[in-house]
């Protein structure tokens, strides 16, 4: 981890050690205003002496908001009304439909003290400033009466004067900030990122991290001169524009500004965060994403505690793309079982393995680069069992024992737990390696496993350029052929084949594992030809994937990998969506472990 | 003819990679077909009138997409009386997508939207609108328009529309309180929105004709607004698509003739068979009504309906339904069970109320900010008498109708800044309570269409509010033209159970 970011995730887990961050302490403290929008008028209340405090808590369980509102909320409007029964004061913004909503419910519910939701205008300009201002009036009318003190200008004006250092003190890698920046850093940009998530990225990446999304990129400009002299109405007709003057959100209608937050000349990545059920972001990264030729990572989170294992894969293959130290994770030598460690002896052997969700891939290669040995064995229900299977498979192929490997690169799920690997590199960066030296003309590899499917972009050079993976959803994957194969009463090898026989036409339409199994169900109650129904799955695998590899502009030549290349029905579906051939190696499942020996055999050298 | 349809969808799907032209051409002929199928038809049933005004919105979505030049692409809630006012006509995608739907073919826009960044998450109607412009079977208007209710859709997907084909964009900017200064505000937009209409078209807004047009607009909602009031006394064949149209025809289809047209049609059925059931019960026990009841055309302001033992239902009447939201009328395991009365009957939604619940209850409500939550309750809509159905006068009277020489940009602002979709999400369920006990609903469906936070984060809500008011509720997550979200099984599996449940309370 960069050591900027190690301090300040440091510092914010002081701040979160007491739950502050959650919420636990809050109704403890007086007057305690919780908020969530940049654009609230946290000065204004300050000076009526509230304390106002940013919400952004992750929760572990929806059941009060989806008890309250419906499962397909934004997932942070359900941890916000998780979180704000810790609060006896709320002061939320017309942000979107879901805070909206949020709004309705808490205000039934009847359970605060003081509840507002500031109705903030969508345009910037003329008329919308004045109406904003008038709105704050109002507001301040309402707080002279709730709180029985009068607007008091001074207070407002060195709560506004302090706002963006208080800002740079909470988080001094956020919007206040990035104009000093002197050094390489990424940016989070996006929907509003979590402190623990922040706090991943932050460790995963080897630059500082500054975070742009909507909880960190609240500024402030300067108080006009001798602002105190100023009447309320003054005031706040300049704190009304000050407020609207902040680089806009996605809900706001004029969006143009939101392009200056990624010109920074130092920035050489950004991690692009999008919340499930919030729908703004997704736009904008799209566009984003054409406009802009820094490289972008798109993860997708919902306030809840995030698993690391997908996530940091993604975070790794970025930071390896980025920032070049591929074998980056070399560890010291422990000799104890479950830790990696670094050989000492000079074996004549160089090891990749592949630690997938169903199988565990070796390959082995001698000092010279060629394949002496490899092999594929069942991952069971613990990744270190199978590695040592594999291992033990590639010995008695061999006749060697594990001291006679120079080098083991682990790559895959597993590979943090595989205690005889001597580094990891991500399994994108060993697709697009191993890929690479088979086929130096793919620019577009698609991976299909047995829990993710992937799509990396390559240069001429082997680098990976952009890559995709699905997301928390097992749909078009193996599992997601399992599934069916189970339905159907099939073995895998086939339901590989018996779709190329189809005749007829099917669509499977449903988006859902489940509710595709369902479709199936009534297809064959309707006397559907197997082989159609399995032409229509291999279809619906074919159209997610290859919306995949639109969204990364991935090109031809396509190469495909992973277990899921060996079904030809699903090869022969992706040839006919894509318009264009699909090289497909021997061993297809091989070429991440291929990829992960050949790093092997580079750190040997 | 629904394999006619189906393959017509497969035409469409397999055109549209190849030659987006061509599948835009195999849809101008299929609404087209829509449109003269519904024109022949002249009986004066319900089946007839919805067919009429459904070939109405065809052709209107034939003309924008055979004259793009004179085509403004705009959400439903957007007023369209200067539109229509200019000779110009409105695409809306909601009502494309619809149309879409039911050709078998937004499966092909969604995905392609999808594959271009759209989130799998958002409203369906949108990312179809979205699939059609960017594959090039929807051309570039001559003006992309939207206003900033009901939903978020609107502000991302438009914008979006309007970067993709260059087409000049407008943002009418709606406050989410709804008070007097938001309608000045509205009202200033929609002066702007005239000057460049005009600017964009080169032609010059007739004030009179904006007043004749405004005069459509005003009868139209004034024979829903009838129709409504006598709705709970009839027993009608109504369908999806023809709720849907009462959706259209009060809102992005208002000032046009064709609304007019049906409504006032509708509200001729109704009368004419709650007229047949004073008759027969004339007949039968002898008791004298009250003809002025039962109005022919535009209702006196708060005018109470008659009561009468005849409109109590019979033993083995079917369920009457309030529904909450847009519908699924693509979907036939639904409109199986919804439509013409077969399993139960559509009695009204809250969406065509939209436009017609007005100001008049709006000014007891306050800004949503600085009051504590039992004020705010205290001042809701009519929360003192709305648990009373026999309430008819106060029900009616909170339905917006205009003076006839009113500003028309006031008007118009007003009608959507008091829309019921704006402001907090209690006044619609409020007015939707009203509305059901009205209407004498059994119980309400809530509709939670995919990707639409507005309505799926209230129906919780709403379901309280709902069964406190003695309306059975369900709460049934669908979509309302893509079917890649959606389980027939399941659905018709909640919606049969429910239906059982209404069927034992009404026995």
């Amino acid at each position: 981890m960069n050591e900027i970011n190690q301090e300040i995730t440091s510092a914010m887990d002081r701040e979160v050690a007491g739950d502050r961050v959650f919420g636990q302490d809050s109704a403890m403290g007086e007057n305690v205003l919780g908020y969530v929008c940049k654009y609230t008028p946290i000065e204004l209340f300050e000076s009526f002496g509230f304390k106002p405090e940013l919400i952004d808590a992750e929760s572990r369980d929806f059941t009060c908001a989806e008890t309250r509102t419906h499962a397909n909320l934004c997932s942070h409007a359900k941890s916000l009304i998780g979180a704000a029964p810790n609060y006896e004061n709320l002061a939320l913004v017309d942000c979107c439909d879901s805070l909206r909503r949020t709004f309705d419910v808490l205000d039934a519910a009847g359970e605060h003290e003081y509840l507002a939701l500031l109705d903030l205008p969508h345009e910037r300009e003329g008329c919308a400033k004045k109406r904003f201002a008038a709105t704050l009036g109002k507001l301040c009318d309402q707080l002279e009466d709730f709180t029985g003190r009068a607007f008091d200008a001074a207070a407002f004006c060195a709560s506004c004067a302090t706002a963006n250092d208080s800002a740079a003190k909470r988080d001094p890698l956020s919007a206040v900030s990035v104009s000093a920046m002197k050094e390489p850093f990424y940016a989070v940009v996006g929907a509003r990122v979590s402190p623990p998530l922040l706090a991943i990225i932050r460790s995963a990446l080897g630059y500082p991290v500054v975070n742009l999304t909507c909880s960190g990129n609240r500024v402030l400009e300067e108080l006009p001169p001798s602002a105190e002299t100023l009447s309320r109405e003054d005031l706040l007709t300049w704190y009304a524009n000050a407020l609207l003057a902040q680089t806009p959100c996605m809900r706001m209608a004029d969006v143009t500004a939101r392009r200056a937050l990624t010109e920074h000349p130092q920035l050489v990545g950004i991690i692009y965060n999008t919340v499930k059920f919030c729908d703004f972001y997704g736009f904008d990264h799209w566009e984003l994403s054409q406009q802009t030729a820094v490289p972008i990572l798109k993860i997708e989170s919902d306030y809840t505690p995030t698993p690391q294992g997908q996530l940091s894969t993604r975070l790794e293959a970025f930071r390896e793309s980025i920032e070049g130290d591929i074998v980056a994770k070399h560890t010291q030598t422990s000799g104890q079982p479950g830790e990696q460690g670094e050989r000492t002896t000079g074996g004549r052997f160089f090891a990749g393995i592949d630690s997938g969700s169903t199988t565990t891939n070796i390959v082995v290669l001698d000092n010279k680069g060629d394949v002496v040995a490899s092999t594929i064995v069942r991952t069971g229900a613990k990744a270190q069992n199978g590695a040592q299977a594999a291992l033990d498979d590639v010995c008695t192929q061999l006749g060697a024992t594990p001291d006679d490997f120079a080098a083991i690169v682990a790559t895959g799920y597993g590979r943090e737990n595989i205690p005889f690997a001597t580094s990891t590199v991500t399994e994108i960066t060993c697709h697009a390696k191993g890929a690479h030296e088979q086929q130096p003309q793919v620019r577009t590899i698609i991976d299909i496993g047995g829990q993710d499917s992937k799509v990396i972009c390559l240069d001429e050079e082997g680098h990976v350029t952009n890559f995709a993976m699905n997301d928390k959803c097992a749909a078009g994957t193996g599992r997601f052929l399992e599934a069916m194969a189970r339905t159907l009463e099939l073995e895998l090898e086939e339901m590989a084949v018996r779709g190329l026989e189809s005749k007829q036409d099917l669509t499977i339409s449903s988006m859902c594992t489940v509710f595709a199994e369902s479709e199936v169900i009534s297809l064959v109650a309707d006397n559907h030809q197997e082989a159609d129904i399995i032409h229509g799955l291999n279809k619906s695998i074919a159209s997610r994937t290859s919306a995949m590899v639109t969204r990364v502009k991935g090109e031809a030549p396509y190469m495909m990998t992973g277990g899921v290349a060996r079904n030809r029905g699903v090869v022969a579906a992706l040839e006919e969506r894509l318009g264009d051939t699909l090289y497909v190696t021997e061993e297809p499942d091989l070429c991440g472990a291929y990829g992960a020996a050949l790093f092997a055999l580079d750190s040997a050298s | 003819m629904s394999a006619v349809v189906d393959a017509v969808g497969r035409a469409v799907t397999s055109q549209v990679p190849k030659s987006p032209a061509r599948a835009r051409g195999l849809l101008e002929a299929a609404y087209t077909w829509v449109n003269v199928s519904g024109k022949v038809k002249r009986a004066q049933t319900m089946e007839a009138a919805i067919d009429h005004f459904n070939g109405s919105i065809a052709s209107t979505i034939v003309h924008g997409i055979r004259h793009p030049e004179e085509a403004v692409l705009v959400n439903i809630f957007l007023p369209c009386e200067l539109i229509y006012a200019l000779g110009l006509t409105p695409m809306f995608p909601e009502g494309i997508a619809v149309y879409v739907a039911c050709t078998s073919c937004s499966a092909v826009f969604a995905e392609l939207a999808e594959a271009r960044g759209v989130p799998e998450t958002f409203c369906s109607y949108h990312k179809t609108m979205i699939g059609m412009v960017e594959s090039g079977v929807l051309p570039k208007p001559l003006l992309v328009a939207n206003t900033t209710l009901a939903c978020d859709a609107n502000q991302v997907s438009f914008r979006r529309v309007a970067d993709f084909t260059g087409a000049p964009h407008l943002v009418i900017d709606v406050p989410h309180d709804p008070d007097e200064d938001a309608v000045a505000y509205v009202a200033d937009q929609l002066h702007r929105l005239a000057h460049t209409l005009e600017e964009l078209s080169h032609r010059k807004l007739d004030e009179e004709r904006l007043r004749e047009v405004m005069a459509i607009s005003r009868r139209t909602r004034a024979y829903l607004r009838a129709y409504i009031n006598g709705r709970g006394g009839a027993t009608l064949p109504t369908t999806c698509t023809g709720e849907l149209c009462n959706f259209i025809a009060t809102h992005c289809l208002l000032g046009h003739p064709a609304s007019e047209r049906y409504t006032r049609t509708l509200l001729g059925i109704e009368t004419a068979q709650l007229k047949e059931r004073v008759r027969e019960s004339a007949a039968t026990k002898g008791r004298a009504f009250r003809k002025r009841a039962f109005r022919e055309h535009a209702p006196q302001e708060h005018a109470p309906q008659e009561r009468t033992s005849q409109e109590r239902a019979p033993q083995e009447r079917a369920p009457r339904i309030f529904w909450i939201h847009t519908l699924p009328n693509w979907q036939h395991a639904m409109t199986g069970i919804f439509d013409r009365a077969q399993a139960c009957e559509l009695v009204g939604t809250d969406v065509c109320l939209g436009s017609l619940y007005g100001a008049a209850a709006d000014s007891r409500l306050g800004a949503s900010f600085g009051q504590t939550s039992e004020d705010f309750s205290a001042a809701r809509l009519g929360a003192e008498r709305i648990d009373d159905p026999t309430d008819v006068a106060g029900f009616m009277g909170r339905m917006f109708l205009e003076d006839a020489d009113a500003d028309p940009y006031d008007l118009m602002a007003r009608r959507i800044v008091y829309n019921l979709a704006n402001g907090n999400g209690r006044r619609r369920i409020y007015a939707s309570r009203e509305a059901a006990l009205h209407a004498k609903a059994d119980g309400v469906v809530v509709f939670c269409h995919w990707g639409c936070k507005q309505t799926l984060g209230l129906s919780a809500l709403a379901k309280e509010v709902f069964e406190e008011a003695g309306l059975p509720t369900l709460v049934l997550d669908g979509d309302g033209c893509d079917g890649r979200s959606v389980s027939d099984g399941q659905m018709v599996t909640r919606v049969n159970a429910f239906l059982e449940q209404l069927r034992g309370r009404i026995s």
